[in-house]
Parts: structure tokens; sequence; C-alpha cells
């Protein structure tokens, strides 16, 4: 959970959920369809996030799989996870997902996400330090925010450790201390 | 749909690179408000309308009740977005103060609104006024050296000579030393910090 000033996680929450309204609801203007200011009961409304799971925590409202969990990007990241466009699904793939989960009636959720993201991770760990930089436009398109923090980590990791081994400065110790000190007496 | 706006102003803060500021967008933020007082409004309608019909607020749930707590949900929504956009604004001017100094350029002074203007001036009067009574400039780059020297019993390394080598520590690695703030002088010297511009 983030924290109530965290950008990223208020703009997760803003990603649209279908929701069926199990109550009707007055004198709210959130169903394009309807011709009043209103929403009956058993209508399909898309609302976002942060709406929709206060009202289904009410009992107002069913949730649907969000179109970004459906089958087809199962059925993709079960044959290669890694070369799943992600980005175009959800730019808070992950994050979006897990706030889903306790919402949603779908128990396979969490292990989907579990699995996409372990297979992932290695992926994007090893592209980070091999690929060149003509090449990393591509793969970046297709990683979710907190992949690509991920592979930037890597990168500047990867950087930093080449900068260590060329050498600079380094610590020296002042030949005043490697003499022998006198035993004893 | 409700709060987009809002979900806009939070947006505009992760557009372009890190620490950098855009305009404060005074224009979004009187919309959201707009937006935030017709909620007060719908819900304030919703409850009359209950209470007209002689139903208790607390335990009914009605339409009109739905339709009321989906305004409250609204607008603390909308707060939220507000609060993070002025939170992670102040963030990044008091950042600025620590990058740039006490006078800002006027190319940023203008992406500022007054209150953050005040903010900026109010924080760096008081970072002075610590920097003034501590007598040190923490906005120059510093890392603390924690040194620890042992001298042998029987050596009777003076004081000075302690001091020489660790001098001589420092310039071999190249660190200049600014100041040192605290020396316990016994058989074991100790330095507690030496404050090293890299």
């Amino acid at each position: 959970m983030g924290s109530y000033y965290d950008i990223d996680d208020i703009i997760a929450e803003e990603e649209p959920v279908s929701v069926v309204f199990q109550k009707p609801v007055n004198g709210v203007g959130i169903d394009p369809s309807a011709e009043k200011n209103c929403v009956d009961q058993g209508s399909k409304v898309e609302l976002p996030f942060w709406l929709a799971n206060e009202l289904c925590q009410r009992n107002a409202v069913s949730v649907l799989v969000p179109a970004c969990f459906d089958e087809k990007t199962r059925l993709e990241i079960q044959a290669d996870p890694a070369c799943v466009d992600l980005r175009s699904r959800s730019q808070y793939f992950y994050e979006f997902g897990c706030k889903m989960v306790p919402i949603v009636g779908d128990r396979t959720l969490g292990f989907l996400l579990f699995s996409a993201f372990r297979s992932r991770y290695k992926d994007v760990l090893t592209k980070a330090h091999t690929v060149s930089h003509v090449a990393a436009p591509k793969i970046l398109s297709r990683l979710t925010k907190e992949e690509v923090n991920l592979y930037e980590a890597a990168q500047s990791s990867v950087a930093a450790f080449k900068k260590w081994r060329v050498g600079g400065r380094r610590f020296q110790p002042a030949s005043v201390l490697g003499r022998k000190r006198r035993s004893e007496e | 749909m409700y709060g987009r706006k809002a979900s806009q102003l939070v947006k505009e803060l992760t557009g372009g690179e890190k620490g950098q500021l855009k305009a404060f967008n005074d224009d979004l933020i009187n919309q959201v408000i707009k937006e935030c007082g017709s909620h007060h409004v719908g819900l304030q309608a919703l409850f009359r309308n209950m209470q007209e019909e002689g139903l208790d607020i607390q335990t009914t749930r009605n339409a009109d009740f739905y339709g009321a707590l989906i305004h409250h949900l609204s607008l603390t929504r909308n707060k939220r977005c507000l609060m993070a956009y002025m939170y992670n604004r102040a963030d990044v001017v008091r950042s600025l103060r620590w990058k740039l100094g006490r006078v800002l350029p006027n190319e940023l002074v203008t992406k500022l609104s007054n209150s953050e203007k005040e903010y900026f001036k109010g924080y760096s009067a008081a970072l002075d006024a610590y920097m003034n009574e501590m007598n040190l400039d923490l906005t120059v780059c510093m890392i603390i050296v924690f040194a620890r020297i042992w001298c042998h019993r029987r050596i009777r390394t003076s004081r000075l000579e302690c001091l020489m080598i660790l001098v001589k520590c420092c310039s071999l690695t190249g660190l200049p030393i600014l100041r040192v703030t605290q020396c316990t002088f016994s058989n074991e010297l100790m330095l507690n910090s030496i404050f090293v511009r890299v």
C-alpha cells in the first residue's frame, strides 16, 4: 500500500474497472448511458478503481475482471512472459493487479501476477546488462513502470561497477600506518 | 468521470525529468475545486431528500445514500490528489534550495505559485539560520568519515602527531579536511567525525 501522497499509487488507482451495480443510485452522473442523473440496478458502468473498490466493499457493486487481465493476456504470459507487452495493458500492471485481488472473485489472478513478475524479473535484469542502446527503447516500451525502474536500477549498478573496475581514486593506507610497532619492552 | 481532472493534475507531476518543475497549474486546480463544490452541493441535496422523507441518514441504505456516498468518495479522492500535488511540489521546491542556493533563476520563479515562493523563502531562511548557528555550510557536498587511530601505550604519541597522521591520511586519499568536530585524546585517539569535501 502506497502512502497518501504517493503519485504512482494515486495514478494506479485511476485504472478503469467495469462494475455491475447491485443497488440503484440517485443523483450522480457516472453512467453515460443513463438519461437522468441516476444509475439503475444491474447496469454496467466503467468506474475508476478508487471508486469501484469502496463501493464493492459496501456491496453496492460487483466487480468484473478488468480487460488487462483477460484470457488473451494470460495465454500470452504462459507462452512467453518476457515478450508480452504489459505496458499497453496497464502501466501499473502489478500494482493494479495487487489492488484488484481482494475485490475480484478470480482466485487465479494473484498467481498470474506472481508468475509473470517472477519470470520477467530475470529477463529484465539480464537485458539491462547486455542490451545495446539501440535496442533499449524497444524493450522499454514493453515494460511496466515498476519494471522500468528495475531496468534502470540494474543499468546504473552496471555503470557503477564498471567505473569501480576501471579505478579512480581509491583509499590508500598512509605510509606511517604501515610501520611496525615497537615491541613492548 | 469524477476525479478525472484531479488525476490529470497528479499525472503532470510524473512527466519530464525527476526533480523538474512544471508551471503551477492554477487553472486545473480551480477546475478541481469547482468539481468539489458541485460534489458538495450534490451531497447536501441528497441528504436533504433523505431528511424530507424522514429517513435516518446513519442507517438507511437507499439510492440516495449510495449517491451521497459516491459524492463523498469523489471529494476525498479529489482532496488526496490536490494534497499530493502540493506535497510533491513542495518536495521539489525544498530540493531547489539545496541545488541552486538562495536565489532562483527567473524562469523557475515564474513556475512557482505565490505560496510556493513564500515557502521557498521561509525554508531558505530557516536553513540559513540553522547553518549560522552551527557555523557550518551544509550545502557543500560532504561525507562524514569515521576514523579511529590506535596508538601504542608506550609510544606516547602526542596529540599533534596523531592529528598529523590523520591529516596525512586524508591528503593521501585526496579528501581535504574541512573541520574536525570532536576529538577525544587518550591512549586511544578517537576522532568522531571529520568533515571532508568530496
